[in-house]
């Protein structure tokens, strides 16, 4: 995968030099950062055997908290709403699933449906304008040479690496992946951490949700639609087997930077966005064939 | 574990009571237009009159890149409007790269659009935007870069654009109501289907529709109004809902004329043609079978290829340094059967059988 | 047993063949004859090249050299369906069952009897009189129409025996059958056998059970460390010398003698109940003690474990741990307590199939490896790297996955899980199944470390020489309820089989 991703950036880099211009990769990187930091949460749920298909209402559903919440108490409220906005939800996703034992998969799609719903609801399907300026600097702005969405994407890979694979409450996410019977009985409470796990899976997607709101500078309940689809794209792509228990966030990270890279690549070379998406629909199940491929091999 | 049950469940609640309570605190009013704060209105007198008339410059001595965004290109009116940006850049040796968004709701998708543009250092950019208030970033960091921002059809909240194209939606507001005042007699019941939320035209239309109406046309009374994306499907859904919430609908305003001909629809399988009265904005194939037909009463035509035309114009004039007006209003007529043989459509729709280059 | 023909060619010839994998030299020229009609023994130690040779022969592994003939010609197959398509048929040890279908669905996968051709409709009245059919000739108490999902083990076993008779074999290859089978269910299966043997077919038979062996088998080939040993003819050929010709040495003790001085009451349970499935269960173990549990399949031994384990739920019942009443209701309460559970079935319950060997050792008790939130990992690897010593699990390293390695050793993986737990007292449900002579020694041994240490043992098993030679005490249930208790000087295995299908034998008082 690695080769891949170098691969892809030669040849795009080649056909047009503005790909390695630094305004690009800041670019990129920056319009990368949701996406990625919504494949984070959803690497939790799909290693664990379970599935995150609520992620991209929950922008929206953030974003309206968030900027109601920001015009109602202030800078830090709104985005401290938005965040807990987007956990809450991944606590509901979390009961239902490990408590009323629905298959994660229906239960985060009917998550999917409502969170939008809420959104509409609380914004009356309007935009939510009027957020300070000073908020922009956190979707628009630097710190250093680096967007700082990006350098909270980074922050957000490292956390999530670090849980993944020095902590108890990681392991036991890959274990429930592996063979959940087993894992009741060795011992784990399994129904505590399948919820931990969508709620790390809903915070992700509130800070995402917020980096989006302050990008746009105001509170949408029109964003993020098919961006889950796209997060479940990037940790497949990344490697990381569906059905759970294999894969890790550095694999994740490979799979963002696989599409961020022919996203931007295939742009700058002019090609049309209907038929972009033509080629990420063939390298999501060509990836996941190479490595099925690899695995019978062995 | 009960107790987590328990304690997880009242968090729940606790939460979703403070969030509804907030929430309809800060409902944004109806009358608070978006894009109207920054933009001058013809009636509040600004210093510099708007300008109805806008010829082409000569030719300049470069080749200028333009960058273009729009929200879509699934739009007949917006098809048209890209014919103009393209035969204009063509006139006048301009190269164009146009982007669009794929729908209303994609804002994120817009602002990444902008970002890009700013980076390939296109000469201008020239935005029909997504979202008022959403896009106020994005053309702020490109205004920042050197790249100046023409304003078309569908107004960004940001005070930087060099000058703001579009109809007189105050004006096409008020023929709508014209028009539906007089053919119901002054009396009667409606419905609104306003259009994509958030944006400027959606709203000032709207509004300057219910001012009207309620100036000159009081015993009309709104039954309701929703907004959707300018599509036949949206507007077929809600025009079948609303039929079944009110028995008496006497017509329909239509800030599109996509979400009219799903309105047409409906109304023809309810069998209420020629009884309701119903009134659109543009012109694509559709709209015209429908008027004919009797089943659209009217539609007020915008002419979203001049809008295309000058706003290219205006990003050549900017760009070779003569002075740009702040604001260009392009005109608009009324079309209905009586008079649909006569109209000129040379600046309505592109010419038939042209499409967009597939971006 | 009809002594086959001695000058008819042989229905499987298979001469000098080899098989490598990354790493690992299964075969290296290993031979194997096998006549029409005759059963033929394949022996060997766990990683000996039994699997890997069973699996050429069906088609599913292609040899690197070698050659195999099928009456005289040679063959060479692409694809467990060209071996099916020459008649050869396997039944595995993990069962290849949808579990989500019926009986007749899975015995018939395939090849359902249709009734209109060419729509592919099936006829599912013949299907069913055919299954049923087939369940006759194994003497099989099951309904074709049942959901494979709710067949116990035994049952399920059955199931893959029908499917590879309906299939008309010429060649079976029966991978360990009888591990899940009671008595009578293995007696069924040899007279199976012999009637199949009778009508020409061969059959390989793979099993640990050497008693089963002496009693079922024509010839034996022995294999060790993937090479060819011997072939012996079953008759003359004493268990001792099978074993020495196995493992290359003299196994004198089948069962180490362990004896720990008992000590205090380490587990006792009283009249444990569950509706419909446990009634009045009652006992109690030392420490230092091997409680052997013992009664036929479907005596629900397996769920009194898991009710003690908290892994299911009790109607009503008590549990003392060293005299002290306990509450335990979930697996974790268990491991707090110090009770440890290793299941039936380790593929299902037992094993994390994608996580490494480490990572399946330590999982019960990362509290030991956790410093200030994050894992140690090489304490982790330190620790799983003495148990892999001490258990001889066979991986070539600690980072390969559990599902990679054979069954035996996945065993093992799984007591070493347990034992990082400091457990006190071990359910061990079925310890030795499909794990070879050498391995169930290593087992045993442990076992007998365990006690001596003053843990307490309850041993469910369905072997009965291996609970008459490794319990201190014995008891016996039958569905649901404790049917008798026994101590080793007074147990035989024809009075606990009496106990087990009667319910009627002297209880003696422990």
């Amino acid at each position: 995968m690695p080769a891949v991703i170098v691969i892809l950036a030669v040849v795009f880099g080649s056909l047009n030099p503005n790909f390695w211009s630094g305004t690009n990769m800041a670019n990129v990187s920056r319009q990368m950062s949701i996406l990625a930091l919504l494949s984070l949460g959803q690497t939790f749920a799909i290693l664990s055997g379970g599935i995150d298909l609520s992620v991209g209402s929950l922008l929206a559903l953030v974003s309206v908290v968030c900027a109601q919440q920001m015009l109602n108490f202030g800078l830090v409220e709104g985005i401290t709403a938005g965040i807990l906005a987007g956990g809450l939800a991944g606590l509901i996703n979390g009961l239902v699933i490990a408590k009323a034992r629905v298959p994660a998969f229906i239960a985060t799609l009917g998550m999917l449906v409502a969170a939008r719903g809420v959104a509409l609801t609380l914004s009356g399907g309007l935009p939510i304008a009027g957020l300070p300026r000073e908020f922009l600097v956190l979707g628009a702005g630097y710190l250093g040479p680096f967007p700082i969405p990006t350098m909270l994407a980074v922050a957000g890979f490292v956390l999530a690496h670090v849980i993944l694979s020095r902590t108890r409450f990681g392991r036991y996410v890959y274990a429930m992946g592996s063979n959940e019977e087993a894992a009741v009985l060795s011992g784990i409470n399994v129904a505590r951490h399948k919820m931990m796990v969508y709620v790390v899976s809903g915070l992700f997607a509130g800070v995402a949700g917020v980096v989006l709101t302050a990008r746009v500078i105001s509170g949408q309940p029109t964003l993020g639609e098919v961006q889950e689809l796209y997060s479940i794209a990037a940790v497949v792509i990344g490697g990381s087997r569906i059905t759970g228990g294999v894969g890790g966030i550095g694999r994740t990270l490979m799979g963002v930077l696989v599409l961020g890279i022919l996203g931007n690549g295939l742009n700058l070379v002019q090609v049309s966005s209907y038929v972009q998406n033509i080629v990420i629909g063939i390298i999501i199940v060509g990836a996941v064939y190479v490595d099925l491929a690899r695995e019978r091999r062995q | 574990m009960k107790r987590l049950d328990r304690r997880c469940g009242a968090l729940i609640s606790l939460a979703a009571v403070v969030m509804l309570g907030c929430g309809r605190g800060t409902q944004p009013s109806n009358e608070v237009a978006p894009g109207t704060a920054a933009a001058p209105s013809a009636e509040t007198g600004a210093t510099t009159a708007p300008v109805t008339e806008y010829a082409r410059p000569p030719k300049p001595s470069r080749q200028y890149r333009i960058g273009i965004a729009v929200p879509h290109l699934s739009n007949p009116h917006y098809v048209g409007q890209a014919y103009g940006y393209l035969d204009e850049a063509q006139n006048l040796g301009a190269q164009v790269t146009l982007l669009e968004a794929g729908g209303y709701q994609y804002l994120d998708k817009q602002v990444s659009q902008i970002e890009d543009l700013v980076a390939s250092k296109v000469d201008a950019i020239i935005l029909a935007a997504v979202s008022g208030p959403g896009t106020v970033g994005a053309v702020q960091d490109a205004v920042a870069a050197g790249i100046p921002v023409i304003n078309v059809n569908v107004m960004t909240d940001s005070d930087k654009v060099v000058t703001r194209i579009r109809s007189d939606d105050d004006v096409i507001g008020r023929m709508h109501a014209d028009f539906m005042g007089e053919r119901l007699n002054g009396a009667g019941s409606i419905v609104m289907l306003r259009g994509a939320p958030g944006t400027s035209w959606a709203e000032i239309r709207g509004n300057a529709f219910k001012k009207r109406l309620a100036e000159k046309f009081p015993n009309i009374k709104i039954l309701g109004e929703q907004y959707s994306q300018s599509t036949p499907a949206d507007g077929l859904r809600l025009m079948e809902d609303f039929l079944q919430t009110y028995p008496e609908i006497n017509g329909v305003y239509n800030g599109a004329d996509t979400t009219a001909i799903g309105a047409a629809q409906a109304i023809l399988a309810a069998g209420k043609q020629g009884k309701t009265v119903i009134t659109a904005t543009d012109f694509q194939v559709d709209t015209e079978k429908f008027i004919r037909e009797g089943v659209i009463s009217a539609s007020v035509l915008q002419q979203t290829v001049t809008m295309g035309r000058w706003g290219v114009r205006a990003a050549i004039n900017y760009l070779e340094k003569r002075p740009v007006p702040p604001v260009l209003l392009t005109a608009q007529e009324l079309a209905t059967k009586e008079n649909v043989n006569g109209l000129n459509l040379e600046n309505v729709r592109a010419p038939a059988g042209w499409t967009p280059p597939a971006r | 047993m009809v002594p086959p023909p001695s000058h008819s060619p042989p229905l499987l010839d298979m001469r000098g063949i080899v098989k490598r994998f990354p790493g690992v030299l299964a075969l290296n020229g290993v031979d194997l004859e096998v006549r029409a009609g005759e059963v033929h023994v394949l022996l060997g130690e766990n990683g000996a090249g039994k699997s890997t040779l069973t699996k050429t022969i069906a088609g599913v592994y292609r040899p690197d050299a070698g050659d195999m003939r099928l009456d005289g010609r040679p063959v060479h197959l692409r694809s467990p369906r060209d071996a099916q398509a020459l008649g050869i048929s396997t039944i595995y040890q993990e069962f290849n069952l949808a579990p989500d279908m019926t009986v007749a669905d899975n015995v018939f996968l395939g090849r359902e009897p249709l009734r209109v051709r060419a729509l592919g409709i099936v006829d599912r009245g013949r299907l069913i009189r055919q299954t049923r059919d087939v369940l006759a000739t194994l003497d099989a108490q099951i309904d074709p129409e049942t959901l494979v999902r709710h067949l116990g083990v035994a049952q399920q076993q059955t199931v893959e025996i029908a499917k590879a008779l309906s299939l008309d074999a010429r060649l079976i290859v029966m991978d360990e059958p009888t591990a899940a089978l009671t008595s009578r269910e293995i007696e069924r299966l040899f007279d199976t056998i012999r009637h199949l043997t009778q009508r020409g077919v061969a059959i390989v038979y793979i099993s640990h059970r050497l008693d089963e062996v002496k009693a079922i088998g024509d010839r034996a080939t022995i294999l060790r460390d993937g090479a060819y040993v011997a072939t012996v003819p079953v008759a003359s050929t004493s268990i001792d010398e099978m074993i020495r010709l196995m493992v290359g040495r003299d196994l004198k003790d089948k069962f180490p003698k362990i004896s720990a001085a008992p000590g205090d009451e380490a587990l006792r349970v009283e009249r444990l109940t569950r509706k419909g499935v446990l009634h009045d269960v009652s006992f109690s173990v030392r420490r230092g003690e091997i409680l052997g549990l013992a009664g036929l399949v479907g005596s629900r031994r397996t769920e009194t474990a898991r009710a003690i384990f908290g892994a299911d739920r009790l109607d009503s019942g008590r549990i003392f741990l060293r005299g002290i009443e306990v509450n335990v209701r979930t697996p974790a309460d268990a491991i707090d307590n110090r009770i440890a559970l290793v299941p039936e079935d380790r593929k299902r319950h037992g094993i994390f199939p994608s996580l490494p060997v480490r990572e399946n050792i330590t999982l019960s008790a990362l509290g030991q490896f956790s410093r200030r939130g994050l894992l140690d990992v090489g304490r982790e690897r330190r620790r799983a790297q003495e148990f892999v010593s001490s258990l001889r699990v066979a991986t070539p390293d600690l980072e390969r996955w559990v599902v990679y390695l054979s069954g035996g050793n996945q065993q093992k993986v799984v007591i070493a899980k347990w034992l990082n737990t400091n457990a006190e007292v071990f359910l061990f449900d079925e310890p030795t199944r499909g794990i070879d002579v050498g391995g169930k020694v290593e087992v045993y041994r442990l076992m007998g470390e365990l006690i001596s240490r003053g843990a307490a043992i309850v041993m469910i098993s369905s072997d009965l020489p291996e609970i008459l030679g490794m319990s201190d005490r014995i008891l016996v249930m039958r569905e649901g309820r404790v049917a008798g208790a026994f101590d080793r000087r007074d147990a035989t295995e024809e009075t606990i089989l009496n106990c087990a299908l009667r319910g009627a034998a002297p209880v003696v008082p422990s």
